[in-house]
C-alpha cells in the first residue's frame, strides 16, 4: 500500500522532468542551448494559473476529458513495475488492463477533439483513431511474447521473471522490444508519427485534438501526456531490460531498484530524443506501414517465443 | 566456462539473426553496411569463443583473418563505394517493409515445418536456435532476391555466407584451418571482384539499381 502511494505521488512529479530532458537533448542535437530541463514544471505552473476559454458548444465530454486523461495516466503509471515483484499485488497491473486504459484515454481524447465541432479537432481525432486502431495491436503483440515466456500477464511478475530468462529467449525479447519502440513512438506522439513541438495543420495529430483547451484543463492534458511518456519509457526499460528489479521487500533493495529504473528510463529517453532528431516526420499515409512493421515484429517474437 | 561460452554463442546467433532483420528493414546503404558489420562481429565472437574454449591456435588465426576481412576490409570497401557514388539512399526493395516482414514471418514458420525435420535433427541445439539458424539462411537468400541495388545484393550474398558459416559451427563441422583460411581468401577476392563490378555498373548506368540494367537491350 505504501508503495502504491509512493508511486502515486513520486512518478507524476517526475514525469515533467522527463519531458524536459527529451527537449533539452533535442535542443542540443539541433545546436541550440534550449530551455532548462525544469521548464515543463514552470509551463504547468503557468497554465494552472491561467483562465480558460471554453467553446459554448462544449459538452460534458470536453469538460471531463482532462480529468479522465490525467486519472488514467496516473493509474497506468502506478501499474508499471518500478521496484520489482512486490508490485504484483497492485490490482490493475495486468498488461491487458493497462493497454485498455491507454486505449480508453486515447478514445476520450479523440471524443473531446470532435466535441466542440472545430475542423482542427475533427481531423486530429480522425488521424488519432486511424493510428490508435493499429497502435494498440502493436503494443499488445509487443508485450505478448514476454507474457508467453514468463507465463504471466501481471506486469510486475512479467518484469521480474523476464530478468531470469534464458539466453535463447533474448532474440524474441529484443524483436518484441523493436515493436514496442514503434508503438511507443506512436502512442506518445513522437517523430516520425507526430511532432509535439509544432502546430502545423498538415501534420499535427495530438496537438490538433487539444487545440481548444486552455488554462487548467490544458495543464492537466499536458501533464497526462508527460505521464504517458514516463509510463511507456518505464514499461519499456523494465519489461525488456529488467535487470535491477528486486524480488526482496527491504527498503534499501527497493530504493536501489527505483534508482536503477529511473536511470534506465533517462537513458532510454536520451536515445529516443537522439532517434527523434535523426529522422524526419513521415507522411500520414506512410505511418500504417511503420505500425504494420511493428506488428509483424511482434508476431515474429511471439513465434520464436512459443517454439 | 562451457556454459558461459555456449550462452555467448547463442547470443551471437541471435545477434546475427537480428542483423538480418535489420538488413531487410533499412533503406540506407550505409546502415546496411553497419548491419553487416554487426553480423560479422557476431560471427567473429562466435568463432573466437569456440577457439578460446578449444584452445586452438589455428581457429584463432582463422578468427583474426575473418575479423580483418569481414569487419575492416569489406565494410571499408563498401563505404568507399557509397561515398564515391553519393548513392546512400539507393537500397530499395521490390516489396515494401510490411510485406517483406510478412515473408520473413512465412520463412520463420516454414523453418519449423516437417519438411526440414531431417535437417533439424542434425543440429544438436535447442529448438529456438535451430529455427533461427535455418530461417537465417533462407532470410539472407530472400534479401538477395528482394533488393534492387547491386551493393545490397552483394551484402545479401555475404550475409548468406555468414549464416551458412554459423550453421556449420552449430552443426559441429570443422575443417583444417588451412582450408578455412583458403575459403576466407576466396571470400575476400569475391568481395574485391564484386566491388569492381559494382563500380563499373555505376560508371555505365549512374546507379546501383539492377533494374536499370535493362537499358543494355537498347
Amino acid at each position: 500500500m505504501i508503495l502504491i502511494i509512493l508511486k502515486f505521488i513520486l512518478l507524476p512529479l517526475l514525469s515533467p522532468l522527463m519531458v524536459g530532458i527529451v527537449r533539452k537533448v533535442k535542443a542540443l542535437m539541433q545546436n541550440r542551448q534550449g530551455a532548462r530541463i525544469y521548464q515543463p514544471y514552470f509551463d504547468l505552473w503557468k497554465l494552472f494559473h491561467k483562465d480558460e476559454v471554453i467553446s459554448p458548444d462544449a459538452s460534458w465530454i470536453f469538460f471531463a476529458t482532462p480529468y479522465i486523461l490525467f486519472g488514467l495516466s496516473i493509474l497506468v503509471l502506478v501499474a508499471v513495475p518500478v521496484f520489482g515483484s512486490v508490485e504484483s499485488l497492485i490490482p490493475f497491473s495486468d498488461f491487458l488492463v493497462v493497454i485498455y486504459m491507454v486505449a480508453a484515454a486515447t478514445f476520450f481524447l479523440a471524443l473531446s477533439g470532435i466535441d466542440v465541432g472545430s475542423a482542427f479537432g475533427g481531423f486530429g481525432s480522425s488521424r488519432e483513431m486511424t493510428l490508435a486502431a493499429l497502435t494498440e495491436g502493436v503494443l499488445l503483440f509487443a508485450l505478448l511474447p514476454v507474457a508467453l515466456l514468463t507465463h504471466t500477464t501481471n506486469l510486475a511478475l512479467m518484469a521480474t521473471y523476464a530478468a531470469n530468462l534464458p539466453v535463447t529467449s533474448y532474440f524474441a525479447v529484443i524483436t518484441a522490444f523493436l515493436g514496442y519502440i514503434i508503438a511507443m513512438f506512436s502512442e506518445t506522439g513522437r517523430i516520425p508519427f507526430d511532432n509535439p513541438a509544432t502546430h502545423l495543420e498538415l501534420t499535427m495529430i495530438h496537438e490538433a485534438m487539444i487545440l481548444e483547451y486552455s488554462g487548467k484543463r490544458l495543464a492537466l492534458i499536458e501533464w497526462a501526456s508527460a505521464n504517458k511518456l514516463l509510463f511507456f519509457a518505464l514499461l519499456g526499460v523494465n519489461m525488456f531490460f529488467p535487470k535491477g528489479l528486486t524480488q526482496a521487500g527491504d527498503p534499501m533493495a527497493l530504493l536501489s531498484a527505483f534508482g536503477i529504473s529511473v536511470f534506465k528510463t533517462i537513458l532510454l529517453l536520451v536515445v529516443i530524443a537522439v532517434a527523434e532528431s535523426s529522422v524526419a516526420k513521415f507522411r500520414l499515409f506512410r505511418l500504417p506501414d511503420i505500425l504494420l512493421t511493428g506488428f509483424i515484429l511482434g508476431i515474429i517474437a511471439i513465434l520464436v517465443a512459443v517454439i | 566456462m562451457i556454459n558461459t561460452v555456449f550462452n555467448l554463442q547463442l547470443l551471437c546467433a541471435s545477434l546475427i539473426m537480428l542483423s538480418i532483420i535489420l538488413m531487410h528493414i533499412v533503406k540506407k546503404n550505409s546502415t546496411l553496411v553497419t548491419a553487416y558489420i554487426l553480423q560479422s562481429l557476431g560471427l567473429v565472437v562466435l568463432l573466437g569463443s569456440g577457439a578460446i574454449q578449444e584452445k586452438s591456435f589455428g581457429l584463432l588465426v582463422v578468427t583474426a583473418i575473418m575479423f580483418v576481412i569481414k569487419i575492416i576490409v569489406a565494410p571499408s570497401l563498401f563505404i568507399r563505394l557509397i561515398k564515391k557514388s553519393h548513392l546512400n539512399l539507393s537500397a530499395s526493395t521490390y516489396l515494401n517493409i510490411p510485406l517483406t516482414l510478412s515473408i520473413l514471418l512465412g520463412i520463420l514458420v516454414f523453418s519449423q515445418s516437417d519438411i526440414l525435420t531431417p535437417l533439424l535433427t542434425l543440429l544438436p541445439v535447442i529448438p529456438q536456435i535451430k529455427t533461427i539458424l535455418i530461417s537465417g539462411i533462407l532470410m539472407s537468400l530472400f534479401l538477395i532476391i528482394n533488393r534492387k541495388g547491386a551493393l545490397s545484393q552483394i551484402i545479401g550474398v555475404l550475409s548468406l555466407e555468414n549464416t551458412i558459416f554459423v550453421f556449420g559451427i552449430f552443426l559441429g563441422v570443422r575443417q583444417l584451418s588451412a582450408l578455412e583460411i583458403g575459403l576466407l581468401f576466396d571470400v575476400f577476392f569475391w568481395i574485391v571482384v564484386s566491388s569492381v563490378f559494382v563500380t563499373m555498373i555505376y560508371r555505365n548506368f549512374g546507379s546501383f539499381d539492377i533494374s536499370k540494367l535493362n537499358q543494355l537491350k537498347k
